[in-house]
């Protein structure tokens, strides 16, 4: 450039730019970003309680910057119209979507390209030990005369590979999930629900998932028929159980709509199934509290469901958000108790079966992936009784005690220190660690009993405090009984 | 930290250079100082100490070289020799020590013990910067540093410190005290950093996102046009990423008074693999013409045959080794060796191409391109496997996965975008733009160029940090 005035205005300009944007910064951060549907970051601390120089600073400084400075939104959101507008691009940062020549929306992450384009097909023995483990799972909950069905959901791009996008190719004519499904559909042992062929055959009267709205999961009309197969499911069990079916409702047409701020937009229509019946089943929040319920869903997605009628059955119920977000509040009208657990949470089943005791385990998921991840589940009949203990109701301080726990194993698994089965004393509700250990090399058999000792109970700082015991399996569950004893302290 | 990074852009860049502006001219030297090391501190504590007690022991060589230059016995060459080998040997441990661990583990199954270094960025690049150092002090191109604030700033000043280009102390120290900050230089650099960023963030990094993918597969699960794709994706990424890196750097020199060496010059133009690498990385061919192939020409100045062809040879070999520890980069460097020394012998020989000029440049461009696929595979493996499929020597896996999957709208935007600007319009368009130079348009036109490359800019870098939090799949 020649002119000083256009030099002057190019420096003012680029340092404009980098400032603006930091003077302009939200300093505290931990704003909602409902785009990005998170918590952006927050401003770090400088100095650790201890008062050093915190060493999360630095990480934490870029976090805050690259979150909160001032003008992202609207400059993200800019980006998005202009890729949306000239790339046609649909904006949904983070995770792939693509879009099918009818406008069909499809959820495509790299894991899942294999099963889009059916370039993964299990073989004879993946789907053979899928079948077989599912028959020994049902084999195994037969000593609890409790009942297993697995579910299958199968994928949109399952359902409607007509509407995938030309530049996706199909390897194979046969998905994945094609194959679980008629494999499991042959199995014994178990029950097996299947909506894979009522929701292709009933696309032609309607669609049965989202077409554009939602890029994963079906609509409410897909999803009642994924209900009701899942319950004729279970049924083969239990004769007698409630099945509702569209006569139970009053069903209209509903617009559903999704709108975005970078200009992608897209409108369909849906079912909305209204009940003509009063709504029996009740949500009961605090469940999961109460069994110290450890989980990894992130979503936080369990739910814990009591119908007043207690003769019928109790289940639980694992699956996707194919389940939670569509399913749940119909399934609940059948049983006197359900429970609903993310997979992701499976490792709880066991301890989760040991408190509930449940008629029917249902083990349900999207596709090939998650009914394989469910084949695996082990399950363990981890089962305890606190006979009796000697706790002292009155303790004084400075004094040490010593405690028996007389504990018998009611399961059908033996116990030792090789499977880190222990012995949990919570204090004042909360599990600090304390563990009563099996000796090495010792084994507790089913029905066998064994006194685990509690050596040096102490007094703690406060007038009153209260201990539980309870079995648990270090790592993964508690299990069994949980016997509590308040005690004062002089 | 990153030159396109929001914390060097929106934090670092803005307090230095106002800094610098601001600050007493007498004391801008150790300003200077403080803010490279502080860049540097970013990447850790200890690569920081350890790259403080490099620079403190190069200059004790450098004094000691100095104080022995008249010396007529042997200490001037031990010296020397102590200076580089030193150098060498910090390069070898703080590189490539897993790489020799691992080749003496694989071949002689002996386990040895690991010995767990910082890894310090830019390391190549400043190692390289003292060996040329140590080397003109004692063929006595240049004086040793006496003042040590001025060779910390030598070794240390941030634009180059992580990725070049490399300077020579001569053209650096020289600068020194000669160092001007003004209007004229600060909007230049303000330009160039802005063609760098842009070249950085609107290119490279939306190629590269593409090419990760394609990378991303086994070698054999991509279509032959696919692999073709990635290929030529990524000679544009690596071009656009590091040609924008070295105008962020020269942007940056610029702002704060100072002119550092070009590291490009169109080198998707070249006609032949030596005409390739005197337009590739220009600072770093340079580096190895002076340092290692002319002392090599000399020393073997008897031998007669294929001298030259092989003293090219080894200058490739170690251009290779020097990008990577790990046996695609070495093959990589040998691929353009074997050409750059083929074209060596046929110059030797007096062998004039007869090829029309455009075969001449779809040769060098593929072989330039096969290069690129072993430089950017994870493994030698992985690279031999790629070019199979790509020259249809292996048959690839059938994935479903087509052309246009990749090769969506805006990724042939980008590269349309990338090929027109590897052209140099300038020079082939000299009259219209003799012309708008001497208008009154010249600078509206590059101001409204500016602003867009600008802002275009900090919407990537912006939009870069957008990250949803999936859920709807569970």
């Amino acid at each position: 450039m020649k002119s000083t005035l256009f030099k002057v205005l190019t420096v003012i300009v680029f340092f404009a730019v980098l400032l603006l944007p930091v003077l302009e910064s939200d300093k505290i951060g931990g704003a909602l970003s409902p785009n990005e549907n998170r918590y952006l970051a927050k401003f770090p601390p400088l100095f650790t309680e201890n008062y050093n120089f915190s060493p999360e600073f630095k990480s934490g400084f870029e976090l805050w910057l690259n979150d909160n400075l001032g003008g992202r939104q609207k400059l993200i959101q800019l980006s998005k119209t202009i890729n949306y507008r000239f790339f046609g691009e649909l904006g949904f940062s983070g995770y792939r979507v693509i879009n099918g020549p009818n406008g069909w929306l499809f959820y495509a992450p790299d894991p899942e390209i294999p099963y889009i384009v059916n370039s993964f097909v299990p073989d004879d023995a993946v789907k053979m030990n899928i079948k077989n483990s599912f028959e020994r799972i049902a084999e195994g909950l037969k000593g609890s005369n409790t009942a297993l069905v697995v579910g299958m959901w199968p994928p949109k791009f399952d359902v409607y590979p007509e509407e995938l996008p030309s530049n996706l190719r199909l390897v194979n004519t046969y998905s994945a999930a094609e194959a679980i499904d008629e494999e499991l559909k042959n199995a014994s042992g178990f029950s097996y629900a299947s909506p894979f062929d009522e929701l292709v055959a009933n696309k032609s009267n309607f669609p049965t998932y989202s077409r554009a709205v939602d890029v994963g999961h079906w609509n409410q009309y897909g999803a009642f028929i994924g209900y009701s197969a899942l319950m004729e499911a279970v049924k083969e069990h239990f004769p007698a159980l409630r099945i509702l079916t569209e006569e139970d409702f009053s069903v209209t047409e509903v617009e559903r709509e999704l709108k975005t701020d970078w200009g992608f937009a897209s409108r369909e229509t849906d079912l909305h199934y209204e009940p003509k019946f009063t709504r029996s089943a009740i949500e009961d929040a605090g469940f999961f509290d109460r069994i110290n319920f450890v989980s990894k869903d992130i979503w936080k997605s369990y739910r814990y469901f009591q119908n007043p009628d207690t003769t019928l059955p109790k289940a639980i119920l694992v699956g996707d958000s194919y389940v939670w977000q569509f399913l749940l509040q119909n399934m609940a009208e059948s049983f006197s108790e359900l429970v609903f657990i993310h997979y992701l949470d499976l490792d709880q089943l066991n301890s989760l079966a040991a408190v509930v005791e449940p008629d029917v385990i249902m083990l349900t998921g999207q596709g090939f992936p998650a009914v394989w991840a469910l084949s695996q589940v082990s399950i363990q009949n981890l089962s305890a009784e606190i006979i009796s203990h000697d706790t002292p109701a009155t303790i004084e301080r400075g004094e040490s005690y010593n405690v028996n726990i007389l504990v018998r194993n009611t399961g059908d698994q033996s116990w030792s220190e090789d499977d880190q089965i222990r012995l949990c004393i919570f204090q004042d509700g909360k599990d600090h660690g304390y563990r009563v250990h099996l000796p090495e090399g010792f084994t507790l058999e089913p029905g066998q009993e064994y006194t685990f000792v509690l050596y040096n109970l102490r007094a703690p700082a406060g007038d009153t405090t209260f201990l539980e015991f309870q079995m648990l399996q270090e790592g993964h569950q508690y299990f069994g009984e949980k016997e509590r004893v308040d005690i004062v302290v002089k | 930290m990153v030159f396109s990074s929001q914390i060097f852009l929106f934090i670092f860049l803005p307090l230095c250079i106002i800094g610098a502006y601001l600050i007493r001219p007498d004391f801008r030297k150790y300003f200077l100082i403080l803010a490279s090391l502080a860049f540097f501190a970013w990447t850790g504590k200890r690569p920081l100490a350890i790259f403080v007690v490099f620079a403190i022991v190069n200059y004790g060589m450098g004094l000691l070289q100095g104080w022995l230059r008249d010396d007529r016995g042997p200490g001037k060459k031990i010296a020397n020799w102590l200076a580089i080998l030193s150098n060498v040997v910090f390069l070898l441990a703080f590189k490539y020590l897993p790489f020799f661990t691992e080749i003496v583990t694989g071949s002689t199954g002996t386990e040895l013990p690991k010995i767990e270094l910082p890894v310090l960025l830019g390391v190549s690049f400043f190692v390289f910067s003292a060996i040329s150092y140590q080397y003109d002090i004692y063929y006595n191109k240049i004086a040793p540093q006496k003042n040590i604030a001025d060779f910390l700033l030598y070794l240390s000043f941030f634009p180059k410190l992580l990725q070049g280009p490399i300077t020579r102390a001569g053209e650096f120290s020289g600068q020194l005290t000669n160092n001007k900050l003004n209007l004229d230089n600060l909007s230049r650099g303000v330009y160039r950093f802005t063609v760098g960023l842009a070249k950085k963030v609107i290119i490279a990094d939306q190629l590269g996102a593409m090419v990760d993918q394609i990378f991303a597969n086994p070698a054999t699960a991509n279509g032959v046009s696919v692999a073709w794709l990635g290929a030529f994706g990524y000679a544009m990424q690596i071009f656009f990423d590091f040609s924008g890196y070295t105008d962020m750097a020269i942007g940056l020199g610029q702002m704060l008074g100072f002119d550092l060496p070009e590291n490009f010059n169109f080198p998707y133009l070249a006609l032949n693999i030596s005409d390739f690498w005197r337009r590739w990385h220009i600072t770093l061919s340079s580096w190895f013409r002076d340092y290692v192939f002319y002392p090599l020409e000399f020393k073997r100045r008897k031998q007669k045959v294929f001298r030259t062809e092989t003293n090219t040879l080894i200058v490739f070999f170690l251009t290779g080794f020097w990008h990577g520890a790990g046996w695609h980069f070495i093959v990589w460097g040998l691929w353009h060796g074997l050409f750059a020394s083929f074209e060596v012998f046929l110059r030797a020989r007096k062998v004039k191409a007869k090829a029309p000029a455009i075969v001449r440049y779809l040769v060098t461009m593929l072989i330039v391109l096969v290069g690129w696929v072993l430089f950017r595979s994870p493994g030698l493996q992985y690279g031999v496997q790629y070019l199979g499929v790509m020259f249809g020597l292996i048959k690839p896996l059938d994935t479903g996965l087509t052309l246009t999957w990749y090769l969506n709208g805006k990724i042939a935007y980008i590269l349309v975008l990338s090929i027109l600007a590897c052209i140099p319009w300038k020079q082939l368009l000299t009259k219209p733009f003799d012309k708008l130079s001497g208008s009154k348009l010249h600078d509206p036109v590059l101001l409204v160029a500016y602003l867009i490359l600008l802002g275009f800019s900090i919407m990537m870098v912006m939009s870069s940090s957008y990250s949803s939090f999936i859920y709807f799949k569970f």
